[in-house]
């Protein structure tokens, strides 16, 4: 019995080090390969730096820009395109650099977005976003219809592609897969989308899945649309709360807001999100009107709805007098504190909200 | 003939026990192989478009609880002003501390006492002041009576203004971008992951500029070496390959994410624990069962939080021994979890393997060192079967060390050199021959002095990690 678990054991510790070994060769080969290859793509990107630069400025490509099918070449010059791509601005400049992605690497990203590494399928989609490589547009509405992408980050990379090139498509497809997608990336897919082309999700507002919604009056406060403010104010009246604190939170991200009296009826909502935003929109409208309802509002049970009242008081020009008189003399506890705490942070200049 | 009777059944149990080791650390080895090998030199992508507006990012609380950290603290909060984050303040929360690190604080931000409410929603030590920068808005500094790293934490959540909070130790250094990626789980899932951490490393040997690493290097001590080796295992290997499958049981209280209400709900941190970082996720997943709710809790291996590794053996030894006491208190008081198909795969998979394999290990090592050592006494034929077993023990262990180094090429390469690869390969092979034993006998000695009821953390010195 001990022969053979001494043979046993023998044989082990022969296959862990002959693994051992190879693993210690691969390492080593892989980092020194590596570390040729970053010297060799670091060659390339100052020899073409300049020349990539006056392409971009003048227009005319130089000789041996191409990268005629030199792979580290390729990378000199993507990372260079991309490097550019950030440091320069002008619709020129972009329409150039596009240009030049179709020309250079469109043939390979096309294999690329197909192949069996998943990393570099999303790399490729990143530089076809990068450059805006608007051939793509339609592969990439196909890519979507087939199910052919296999994850759940190349699909929302697709949509946000397909939203930055303004393509028809996005709408259909959106709503089709909004439970898919969470509300963070709706919105974020819904910013990309350019003015021209977000008409049609404030026309089709109503069929909309909820999640869309959301993103759709989110994404109008961000842009602060003051050309929607009537829609906005359409949204107030509903019986979906989700929709009037969205809507709301829209409308108090708006520079410049007419006073409606009927404002006054959030500030009493059974909902503190909804009293909160409305203690929000009245900094914006500043009408005296509601001075006495955010005073009231500083006394309220939620700490979140404090916060902002005295935040919204602070906003009116007489607004420090005003949390004085409250945490000198107010019955509430709450409603003092806060006062007093928000009066402390304005003497010290709070310049970080 | 009986004792070598028994001393061979010993042997096979032994034997038995390391085969359940091994195959399980295979297992998390192969998992997380999968998965960073899909991510093979992916771009992380543009971070810009989180940054645009803040409206709707989530803003996070930052804590760093700090008790006689006046050399450490200047830098570590400095770097911790500069990162890249729309919305979010800084709480240092001084512990008691018997050095200068409150005046240090007050002195180099000009700090003043200011009146805020405090929700108390968490029982902590009483607080003395609360302070806050007149330079920088966002940041604030308590001051409380001592009750510990818990209590301090506790205590900062019950000041902190946002939904999310950051644990911070007060020695260590933030990558720029570490935040916003260790936030974009938590932004991404519309508030189905309630807590994210991210990798810890060891800046002993970086060289390091105005609170920010500027190049990686290895260290010169061989203690040190071992414990980056030691940590490219734990967070490499271990954590990936518990996070894929949510049985992750430790966030590293050295860098993590948590949801403020959740945590609240929860309890907050335990004070009477010295693992008050394992504790509380353990007890997050218990309640996630219990509430009958699908959150996550993730690991993401990219984002780095550089902390100083103790090079000497009297701090490392109070360290470790202090991380097993934590270890058993948090297994410990969660006990009812262990094989209980109520928590699912938390109560038959993870509580098990800490118990069965983190926990229990260094004594069962401990025993297969004795059982070596009478073997060899023992002469005769058991000295070949006893050699063997200790070399593929070694060979073993430097191995699951290598692949650790492999995973690192795979995804971080946060070393340049090949002269690193070569160096963190021979190390990985002397591990077994002197630092595991050490590691072995300082974990037993914290399981003894948990059955002879010392508690406490044991005083750390620091040396600042930018000093």
């Amino acid at each position: 019995m001990l022969d053979t678990s001494l043979r046993v054991l023998l044989a082990a510790v022969i296959a862990v080090s002959a693994v051992l070994a190879a693993l210690l060769v691969y390492l080593v080969v892989r980092k020194a390969l590596d570390n040729r290859r970053s010297r060799i793509v670091a060659r390339y990107e100052e020899e073409l730096r300049v020349k990539m630069y006056r392409y971009l400025q003048e227009g005319r490509l130089m000789r041996n820009m191409l990268p005629h099918g030199n792979r580290y070449k390729f990378a000199a010059l993507e990372a260079l395109l991309a490097h550019y791509r950030t440091l320069l601005s002008g619709s020129d400049i972009q329409k150039q650099i596009a240009a030049f992605a179709e020309l250079a690497f469109a043939d390979i990203y096309r294999k690329r977005l197909y192949g069996r590494q998943w990393s570099l399928r999303m790399n490729t989609l990143y530089y076809i976003d990068k450059f805006a490589m608007r051939s793509f547009e339609r592969e990439l509405v196909r890519l979507t219809e087939a199910g052919r992408l296999q994850t759940q980050a190349e699909f929302e990379l697709v949509l946000s592609i397909l939203a930055s090139f303004a393509s028809d498509e996005l709408l259909p497809l959106l709503s089709r897969s909004a439970g898919r997608i969470s509300e963070a990336m709706c919105r974020e897919i819904l910013l990309r989308v350019p003015e021209e082309r977000f008409e049609p999700f404030v026309a089709r507002f109503d069929s909309l899945p909820p999640q869309l919604q959301y993103g759709v009056l989110d994404v109008i406060g961000l842009k602060r649309g003051t050309e929607r403010i009537g829609f906005l104010l359409a949204n107030l009246t509903g019986t979906g709360a989700e929709l009037r604190i969205r809507a709301l939170k829209a409308l108090s991200q708006m520079p410049l807001l007419e006073t409606r009296a009927d404002y006054v009826n959030h500030a009493a909502s059974d909902l503190w999100q909804e009293r909160m935003m409305a203690a929000k929109l009245f900094a914006v409208v500043r009408d005296r009107r509601f001075l006495p309802v955010l005073e009231q509002l500083l006394a309220d049970s939620v700490w979140w709805v404090r916060q902002q009242a005295a935040q919204s008081i602070l906003s009116f020009h007489d607004g420090r007098s005003v949390l004085a008189k409250v945490a000198a003399f107010g019955a509430d506890r709450f409603a003092r504190d806060t006062a007093e705490e928000y009066l402390e942070k304005e003497g010290s200049g709070d310049g970080d909200r | 003939m009986a004792t070598v009777d028994r001393l061979q059944w010993f042997g096979w149990l032994l034997f038995g026990y390391m085969a359940l080791v091994v195959c399980f650390y295979t297992f998390l080895f192969l998992v997380s192989a999968v998965q960073m090998r899909r991510s093979y030199r992916l771009d992380s992508g543009d971070l810009h478009t989180m940054l645009e507006d803040n409206t709707y990012a989530k803003p996070v609380s930052i804590l760093v609880p700090a008790y006689n950290e006046e050399k450490g603290i200047y830098a570590s909060v400095r770097s911790l002003l500069s990162i890249r984050y729309p919305h979010y303040e800084v709480i240092v929360i001084n512990d008691g501390s018997k050095d200068h690190t409150l005046q240090t604080l007050i002195e180099k931000f000009q700090m003043v006492p200011v009146h805020k409410t405090v929700r108390k929603q968490l029982e902590t030590a009483p607080i003395r002041a609360i302070y806050r920068s007149q330079i920088h808005h966002h940041l604030f500094a308590i001051d409380k009576e001592n009750g510990g790293k818990a209590d301090a934490l506790n205590a900062g959540i019950n000041v902190s203004r946002y939904p999310y909070f950051c644990s911070l130790d007060g020695d260590s250094l933030l990558e720029r971008e570490a935040f916003l990626k260790v936030m974009k789980p938590i932004l991404d899932a519309d508030g189905d992951v309630i807590a994210s951490g991210g990798s810890v490393r060891i800046a002993n040997g970086c060289r390091i500029e105005a609170g920010e690493v500027v190049s990686v290097g290895l260290p010169r001590q061989p203690l040190v070496v071992m414990q980056v080796i030691e940590y490219l295992r734990a967070f490499l290997i271990g954590r990936i390959g518990l996070s894929r499958h949510n049985l992750l049981l430790i966030v590293s209280g050295a860098f993590g994410v948590f949801s403020k209400a959740w945590v609240v709900e929860a309890g907050g941190y335990r004070k009477s624990s010295v693992g008050e970082d394992m504790e509380l996720v353990v007890r997050l997943h218990r309640l996630n069962k219990e509430k009958k709710q699908n959150k996550k809790i993730v690991y993401i291996p990219d984002p780095v939080c550089w902390t100083e590794a103790p090079d000497s053996l009297k701090y490392l030894r109070r360290q470790r021994n202090r991380w097993h006491r934590g270890l058993f208190e948090s297994l410990w008081a969660h006990r009812r979890l262990i094989f209980n198909p109520g928590y699912g795969a938390i109560g038959l998979i993870s509580m098990p393997y800490f118990v069965l394999i983190e926990l229990i290990a260094p004594v069962i090592e401990l025993l297969a060192y004795i059982f070596f050592l009478i073997d060899l006494l023992a002469g005769g034929i058991y000295v070949k079967f006893a050699a063997l077993l200790f070399l593929l023990l070694l060979l073993y262990g430097s191995l699951f060390s290598m692949f650790a180094v492999l995973l690192e090429e795979w995804s971080l390469r946060k070393y340049p050199k090949v002269t690193d690869i070569v160096k963190l390969f021979l190390y990985a092979l002397g591990e077994t021959l002197w630092y595991r034993p050490l590691t072995v006998l300082w974990r037993c000695e914290g399981l003894l002095q948990l059955a002879i009821g010392k508690r406490g953390w044991g005083e750390m010195k620091r040396k600042g990690v930018s000093a």
